[in-house]
């Protein structure tokens, strides 16, 4: 029950503050951009295509398919994968970080400490606000999405549980940056570090890890095609990504996804990837591993401590 | 005449050695002390912040935690409210043990702390409902308006805390430590930072919460005017060790020579120094 009343105080905190409808704001436009983006592109080399038909048909020349015949009807939307990986994450680290320091932040630690509250009731409520106000992200990133496919291209009941599907994974992966970023304002007692190592871990899932796991393809990660080039092979590129690929939360992210839209593989990394369930089960993991990390920095509150460090 | 005066100090010194022990001493049954602690102490590595404090707080009192800065007040009362975890002693609050029944304490107790601060964007009304909440009241909206009318600030409920006086802030923090109807306040340093007005309102405020609403009061606090016009019982902290332990009139017998309270907290020091 104050767990509730906890999550219910900072969410109503959240949506007097100007940094939330910043990020919603964010949030928003980049789903707009990214099926505006998907689209465009589409519908540029379908023009493109068009004329060339024009072209071919008035010279008496075989007409080729279109490219995009086969491609998928969510195939627009495959911009938001990369935004949930590079945009989303921090988005959900910068509103877990407010999140978690703002009672060292009002000074008031002291006071919510004095009353009959436990460490378990205080975190409890810090992880369903969390959890509440990137549902309510997530959500609304999902209601633009479908109305945008809806009038850009078609939806059906099949594609809109495929939508479904794939903002429920973003959800799961970017809440678990939430976490990060709730825990380490509990637990660090300066506000710039405890921003600063989740992000830090964000660099390395979301850039390192893929980057040495697939070791051929450094820039890779920011486009998430397939390499066009034969693949270079050595048992020690195959050694180091044996050993970091279990650990590319973002790379089973970009799996994941890629099948729920029904695109091509658009993992970045050289090698095969694992079965979508062992993908599935690493995610799944990833956010048990950020909520056990809550609850040690709970542990280690300190709660006769005062303000945080600016 | 100054030998005279000089040799009566020196009784007085001897007189203080015992004083702690006498007052732990009295004849009283422990169902009449709101607070009682034994040995209690706070060691950060090798410091040590409180060092075996024993004390005893009747039901009713206004007592007077007195001592300079670094003393281990604001430990003593971080222990005493739960939010510090003592690293040897005992203690119970209101009847429970500080470490074993915390949250049971928590329930009887109210906490002012110094410098308080509350959530700038929310207004006194809302932060008083948050806290309200967290003290247990399901239903705080009449608890809030009593308290608010108890206190004076009725007009000030929908106005945002970071429009408020440092005294009208002051008056909200005591509003939720006693929204719930603490058997026992803790008030660390209530009278920092306020203007004269203030300070008398904040006075008037302590000693009603005593007379009307019966409510214990342990008041950490280096004002020593402020002391002889609300506390009955002073206790002194020296470098965490509890000094002087006596009744505010017979404190004022004992050292009847001198001129003012302050002579007499510096007498007392001085002592413990030498």
């Amino acid at each position: 029950m104050l767990s509730l009343d906890i999550a219910k105080n900072e969410v109503r905190h959240l949506f007097r503050e100007r940094t939330f409808f910043l990020i919603l704001s964010v949030f928003i436009l980049i789903t707009l951009a990214s099926t505006y983006i998907g689209w465009s592109s589409q519908h540029t080399v379908e023009s493109v295509y068009q004329q060339s038909v024009l072209t071919l048909t008035a010279a008496g020349k075989n007409i080729p398919p279109s490219p995009f015949s086969n491609l998928p009807p969510l195939d627009i939307v495959k911009n938001m994968i990369i935004y949930v990986v590079l945009i989303g994450s921090l988005l959900a680290i910068t509103i877990g970080h407010a999140i978690g320091t703002k009672d060292q932040k009002a000074g008031v630690v002291r006071i919510l400490f004095s009353k009959p509250l436990t460490k378990k009731d205080y975190l409890m409520g810090k992880l369903i606000s969390m959890s509440m106000v990137l549902f309510a992200i997530t959500g609304v990133s999902l209601i633009i999405s479908v109305i945008s496919v809806a009038i850009l291209s078609q939806i059906s009941s099949a594609l809109l549980l495929n939508l479904i599907e794939f903002y429920a994974i973003s959800y799961v992966y970017m809440l678990g940056f939430g976490f990060l970023g709730l825990s380490f304002g509990l637990m660090k007692k300066e506000s710039a570090t405890a921003l600063l190592i989740p992000i830090i871990i964000w660099v390395l899932i979301t850039f390192a890890l893929p980057e040495m796991g697939s070791a051929l393809y450094p820039t890779s990660s920011l486009n998430p095609v397939l390499p066009q080039t034969n693949i270079l092979d050595s048992p020690m590129l195959s050694a180091i990504h044996n050993v970091l690929y279990p650990f590319s939360i973002s790379e089973h992210y970009k799996v994941l996804s890629s099948l729920t839209l029904g695109l091509q593989q658009t993992t970045t990394t050289a090698y095969v990837a694992y079965p979508p369930l062992i993908s599935l089960s690493i995610l799944v993991i990833w956010l048990l591993a950020t909520l056990g990390v809550s609850v040690r920095s709970v542990s280690g509150f300190d709660i006769s401590r005062g303000d945080i460090y600016e | 005449m100054q030998t005279d005066l000089l040799s009566e100090n020196m009784s007085e010194k001897e007189e203080m050695k015992d004083i702690t022990k006498e007052a732990s001493s009295k004849e009283e049954t422990s169902s009449s002390f709101v607070l009682d602690i034994h040995d209690l102490s706070k060691m950060y590595g090798v410091f040590s912040a409180v060092n075996n404090l024993t004390l005893q707080v009747k039901k009713g009192e206004i007592f007077g935690f007195l001592g300079h800065n670094g003393a281990g007040k604001t430990t003593t009362i971080n222990m005493l409210t739960t939010l510090l975890e003592p690293s040897s002693g005992s203690g119970t609050v209101a009847g429970y043990d500080i470490v074993e029944e915390a949250l049971e304490v928590r329930r009887k107790i109210g906490y002012l702390p110094e410098n308080v601060r509350f959530y700038d964007s929310m207004t006194a009304y809302e932060n008083l409902d948050y806290f309200a909440r967290l003290s247990g009241i399901s239903k705080p909206d009449s608890r809030i308006w009593d308290v608010l009318d108890f206190l004076d600030a009725r007009t000030y409920a929908h106005k945002k805390i970071s429009t408020l006086s440092k005294g009208m802030r002051q008056r909200i923090g005591i509003a939720q430590a006693i929204i719930h109807e603490p058997e026992i306040l803790f008030l660390d340093e209530p009278t920092s930072g306020l203007d004269p007005f203030g300070v008398k309102q904040l006075r008037d405020v302590i000693l009603r919460l005593n007379s009307e609403k019966g409510i214990t009061i342990f008041m950490n606090t280096h004002l020593l005017q402020e002391v002889t016009k609300t506390c009955s019982t002073i206790g002194v902290l020296n470098h965490g060790n509890l000094i002087y332990l006596d009744s505010l009139s017979n404190t004022m017998k004992r050292f009847r020579d001198e001129k003012s309270l302050e002579d007499i907290y510096l007498n007392i020091e001085n002592s413990k120094e030498e």
